[in-house]
């Protein structure tokens, strides 16, 4: 039941903050990142794949970041092509530390976690014939 | 100081950390005896002193002592500690304005949706769930991600 006043939602500098996490990630691992902050009252993982979807990545490679503060939900998404250097041990990894910032109060800072730890992941190169069949 | 051999512990050597136990013991005697004397001299020393001012300077003790007003007072003992209460509360409330809104336990979200993506359109945020494109929603099976709550 939530209690007290509801959060105002994110303010100008928490929003430059997330663009700011948003293009590093993207500059360091060669993957279009995005990040959706918001309530919806439906399955916030269809959601995320509809946002997916509509990013403009060039080579496919494509994740995004849905996180919804109210119901104390993330889903991490990642297109097929994405996956391959990013597998969904490492999502695991940071939605795990975006959560425990998320826990204690800080939504900006988990989602900069969060990025900066995916990105570190997406960085590792492809090994021909050990990462593709 | 030399290592005593066989100190601490249970050896075999019972002569060995019988001397120990000898050395130790005459070493706390020594220091002991060191810090008597030095305590007596110091005391003899300010107590001689002391007396020879008694004799020859008649106006030690005599003298009223100004004191201090009572505004000084007030000044020193309420002012400053008054000051410095106020000068590290101004600190502390002028950082903590910095802070930005912390998501509080139980706390709802009532605000509108944002999407941040460099390349992507911002108006994807308006997209409502479930009238996507079927093209869209095929790469469920094959894209990957994670899921959490808190």
């Amino acid at each position: 039941v939530p209690a007290g006043e509801p959060h105002e939602g994110l303010s100008g500098r928490q929003r430059e903050r997330i663009e700011d996490a948003t293009r590093r990630a993207e500059r360091a691992s060669g993957v279009t990142f995005a990040v959706w902050v918001g309530s919806i009252d439906h399955d916030l993982r269809r959601h995320a794949r509809v946002l997916l979807a509509s990013t403009g990545s060039v080579d496919g490679r494509a994740v995004v970041v849905a996180v919804d503060p109210g119901r104390r939900a993330l889903e991490i998404v990642t297109t097929p092509a994405a996956r391959r250097v990013l597998d969904d041990r490492s999502c695991a990894l940071a939605a795990a530390s975006m959560t425990s910032a998320f826990a204690s109060g800080d939504l900006v800072g988990g989602i900069e976690q969060g990025l900066a730890s995916l990105a570190d992941h997406a960085r590792t190169p492809e090994i021909l014939h050990l990462d593709q069949p | 100081v030399r290592p005593v051999p066989g100190e601490g512990r249970a050896s075999p050597r019972r002569l060995g950390s019988l001397g120990a136990v000898i050395t130790r013991s005459s070493r706390r005697a020594l220091s002991i005896a060191a810090t008597a004397v030095v305590l007596a001299v110091t005391a003899t020393v300010t107590a001689g002193s002391a007396a020879a001012i008694d004799e020859t300077d008649s106006t030690v003790g005599t003298q009223q002592p100004s004191g201090l007003s009572l505004a000084e007072t007030l000044l020193l003992f309420v002012g400053v500690p008054a000051l410095i209460f106020a000068v590290s509360a101004a600190l502390v409330y002028a950082t903590a304005g910095k802070n930005e809104p912390r998501l509080r336990e139980g706390q709802g979200w009532w605000a509108e949706p944002e999407y941040f993506s460099v390349t992507g359109p911002a108006d994807a945020a308006e997209l409502p769930a479930g009238q996507a494109p079927g093209a869209l929603t095929a790469g469920d099976d094959e894209g990957g991600g994670s899921s959490a709550r808190w």
